[in-house]
């Protein structure tokens, strides 16, 4: 791939363009507030305004908007995380500029039309009742409020409630999006076999003369968390496990170092929990660590699903695993391996044109640069086993928020072998 | 409209090489299929093809166990594999310039497993708790029924994963035995595809595989005729949430490619995007449904056209009305043009999007070589240009005229 170009524009967009190769072309729009917008009475906001967007702007209908997507083959959609929203196209190339006029309708005068408000409502409600289907989904979701406390937004639930959903109005959405999807918050990037000038000329003529005033960001409040565990009976024939501990953001110098803990812990068939808990003592068929992207603090995670009666043994295996990280320090090899994973999957993110336009949109609308890709390589490299020990030692030692979805209430790390047949 | 150019080369082993340069790719992916599946286990022994991927991670005389795993992922790579009722593949991705160390690997895994006795009892607890995992899952669930009472005493009707009472009577020496059978050259295909050129790549899929020969040729067994079946059928799932209202109708094998793809066209008319009729009609005007969505799964034996949704209870019946209706409407009016051609954009832009990194194009590829032929793909796409109204219609007729088998599973 030829290097990104950035051109600000005169309203304060950002238009990103990256040129690859290929028929395709890919769009993502960025614009930062998304979910930590929201107050804990209207959670679900954010989603509830990226479900009624796309179904009507300018006078144009919800089928007639569908219908000029979908004659071209092309898709539409949005997204919404706790930092930031997201409208995204993906279409072929002689298709770009009729879609693009599109889009800047779509984000500039979206109708939420009440029909629609009222028809995403409801099938809104419906998502929240089928959340209770998936067992880590639930887990997960009982979790940030222990670890943020329940007024963060990093807390809130992204569907938000059958309270919150019920009470949410036209109105809200509508000022949500006015306060929100504004030009000095909106990065636009682009990814094709496209020449910039000819980007940029289209992107003045659709969104140049857009002018408009933001509501303030939030303050996201750095996390104490809590060593509490909570319980949530399903009747399922495994134990999901969830063990929390708070962290920090993207901008923070240990972000790339729990990153490597993360990659070091969960990522891969060579990954230490899927040797030590699958592949040794046959506990878990998944078992992983993730930690997500976020501009303000962040969190770690364990996790394993398990036969409840090895529920102890596999929550004092994903215990041990991170508190060895504070005590032993990793050997160069492990370090190296680890590295290398981080880097090789990082690579492997970066193969389609929309993932493409998402990263580096993603590091536009969270401040980063279009340059933190080139820095990430070297980071990840510098990192030694002693600033891993450092950092796993700050951030595992605390104990973990630990979250259980099963059957049975287990009995506290009451450590026995597990049966072997 | 012709694809990429693809390089094919059969051994003289009979394995299959095809390559598939994507000069802009980083890396190169390396799948590794074999024609040999759930579908062709003996009945006692259901889930061995699964169990025996699973087993072949644990290494070979040269691969201690983990050591693949280290090997190519410390280099940055990825690796996994997957099981099916008509294949089993295993792949690597790795940077362009580690394929002519990392294949070798991955050969000496697939081709000379040693099944240690020492991992297989730790291994087998994890399918076992893959299987939980699998249960605790009401959509899996609810597709295992739908083959149940669809495919009858077909193989099909089985889940991949086996029985946990076939697992426990499964010994090493025998899933070796299995595997002695099954991984012969001539049932293997390897795809090859990213960024390097056709030569070079066929060159390191040839200087690989070219010394693995077979051992005893084993006919697999002939699978039974499947008649089709028209059931009415209700289901209380436990924590359910929402109910299922599945329709299905039982559709061509994959050598019947032509009336594959009509299907896919008919899935993308009935419930591709909210212009599609039943995603406007049910979805976007009546507001019934939360969503509902359609497929034809292509198999080597008979595959399935499912439209499937999910249904408050109060609408359920209505909801069963119109999507009749409408599948009978494709079935006897004349299709709109705009319609069709959306279907058909919707269909060539899947395709692109679909062959657009090295790991999706091994498995498109892959896929067609292995279960159905090879320049199925090339047919593929084709197709996606060629087919016309009165084909499609007919395919229609053919398949969907009849009643369907109608399930409902229900919250409780």
């Amino acid at each position: 791939m030829n290097q990104p170009t950035r051109t600000n524009l005169t309203g304060g967009i950002r238009l990103i363009v990256l040129p690859t190769a290929g028929e395709i072309v890919a769009l993502r729009a960025f614009w930062l507030g998304g979910a930590s917008l929201e107050t804990p009475q209207t959670q679900g906001l954010a989603h509830l305004v990226g479900a009624v967007l796309p179904k009507g702007c300018a006078g144009l209908t919800s089928q007639d908007i569908a219908g000029k997507v979908e004659a071209v083959g092309a898709s539409l959609g949005t997204d919404t995380h706790p930092d930031y929203f997201l409208l995204g196209l993906s279409c072929l190339k002689p298709d770009f500029a009729g879609l693009l006029a599109l889009v800047a309708q779509l984000l500039r005068e979206p109708d939420f039309p009440e029909i629609e408000v009222e028809l995403e409502r409801k099938n809104t409600l419906l998502a929240i009742r089928s959340q209770q289907e998936r067992p880590f989904t639930v887990a997960y979701n009982h979790l940030r409020p222990q670890l943020y406390g329940a007024d963060h937004p990093y807390s809130f639930l992204d569907l938000g409630s059958a309270e919150t959903v019920a009470a949410l109005t036209r109105e809200n959405l509508q000022t949500f999006h006015r306060e929100s999807c504004v030009p000095e918050r909106l990065v636009l990037c682009i990814s094709g076999d496209l020449e910039p000038d000819t980007v940029l000329a289209l992107v003045e003529q659709y969104f140049g003369d857009w002018r408009a005033v933001p509501c303030p960001l939030p303050v996201l409040t750095a996390v104490q968390g809590q060593q509490s565990r909570q319980f949530l009976p399903q009747d399922t024939q495994q134990s999901t496990l969830l063990l929390g501990y708070p962290t920090v953001g993207i901008h923070h110098p240990d972000h790339p170092v729990l990153k490597l803990i993360s990659t070091y812990l969960g990522s891969g068939l060579s990954s230490r929990l899927f040797v030590e808990l699958r592949e040794k003592q046959g506990l878990a068929y998944e078992v992983s660590a993730l930690t997500p992207t976020s501009l303000g603090p962040s969190h770690f995670i364990t996790y394993i699903g398990t036969s409840p009666q090895n529920l102890a043994i596999a929550e004092d295996g994903l215990r041990s695993e991170a508190l060895r990280l504070a005590h032993t320090p990793l050997t160069p090899d492990e370090l190296r391996v680890a590295q290398n994973k981080l880097l090789g999957q990082y690579a492997l993110g970066k193969q389609s044109s929309a993932q493409v336009a998402r990263l580096w949109g993603i590091y536009e609308v969270l401040g980063l640069g279009l340059d933190y890709d080139q820095q990430y390589a070297p980071r990840v490299k510098a990192i030694t086993t002693e600033e891993v020990q450092r950092v796993a030692s700050q951030y595992f030692t605390p104990g973990p928020t630990v979250t259980i979805v099963g059957p049975s209430e287990p009995a506290l790390l009451n450590l026995t072998k597990p049966h072997l047949s | 409209m012709q694809l990429k150019p693809t390089g094919v080369e059969v051994l003289p082993s009979g394995l299959t090489l095809l390559a598939i340069p994507q000069p802009q790719a980083a890396v190169v992916t390396a799948d590794l299929w074999v024609r040999s599946g759930a579908r062709t286990e003996p009945l006692a022994y259901q889930g061995v093809s699964h169990f025996l991927e699973h087993l072949i991670f644990k290494g070979t005389d040269q691969l201690p166990p983990g050591k693949f795993d280290y090997l190519v992922e410390a280099r940055g790579g990825v690796t996994n594999a997957a099981t099916s009722m008509d294949f089993t593949h295993y792949y690597i991705t790795v940077a362009r310039e580690d394929l002519a160390d990392c294949l070798p690997l991955l050969a000496d895994l697939v081709c000379n497993p040693a099944v240690p006795a020492t991992e297989f009892d730790a291994e087998r607890l994890v399918v076992l708790e893959e299987i939980r995992r699998s249960n605790d899952n009401p959509d899996r669930q609810i597709y295992q029924t739908l083959a149940r009472t669809l495919y009858g005493d077909h193989p099909y009707a089985r889940p991949v994963l086996g029985e946990p009472e076939n697992l426990m009577a499964m010994t090493a020496d025998w899933v070796r035995s299995f595997h002695r059978a099954r991984y012969q050259p001539e049932r293997m295909n390897l795809v090859l595809a990213g960024g390097l050129p056709t030569e070079t790549l066929l060159a390191i899929g040839r200087e690989t595989l070219g010394a693995f020969t077979g051992s005893e040729t084993v006919e697999l067994p002939e699978t039974p005729r499947l008649n089709p079946v028209t059931t009415r059928v209700e289901h209380t799932l436990a924590r359910l949430q929402q109910n299922r209202l599945l329709i299905a109708w039982m559709g061509p094998d994959i050598t019947h490619l032509a009336d594959s793809i009509a299907l896919e066209f008919i899935s993308t008319l009935l419930t591709t995007g909210r212009t599609s009729t039943l995603v406007r009609l049910l979805r976007e005007e009546k507001g019934w449904v939360r969503n509902i969505n359609s497929y034809f799964s292509v198999q080597h034996d008979p595959g399935l056209f499912v439209i499937g949704a999910q249904v408050p209870g109060i609408h359920l019946a209505d909801t069963e009305q119109v999507i009749r209706e409408e599948v009978q409407r494709l079935c006897e009016e004349p299709i709109p043009v705009d319609q069709l051609e959306r279907a058909r954009r919707l269909l060539l832009s899947e395709f692109v999007f679909g062959t657009e990194t090295p790991s999706q194009t091994c498995a498109l590829y892959g896929y067609y070589s292995t279960v159905g032929q090879l320049g199925q793909v090339q047919e593929y796409r084709d197709l996606l240009v060629s087919l016309d109204e009165p084909q499609i219609q007919q395919v229609a007729r053919q398949y969907l005229g009849r009643n369907p088998s109608v399930l409902t599973f229900l919250a409780p």
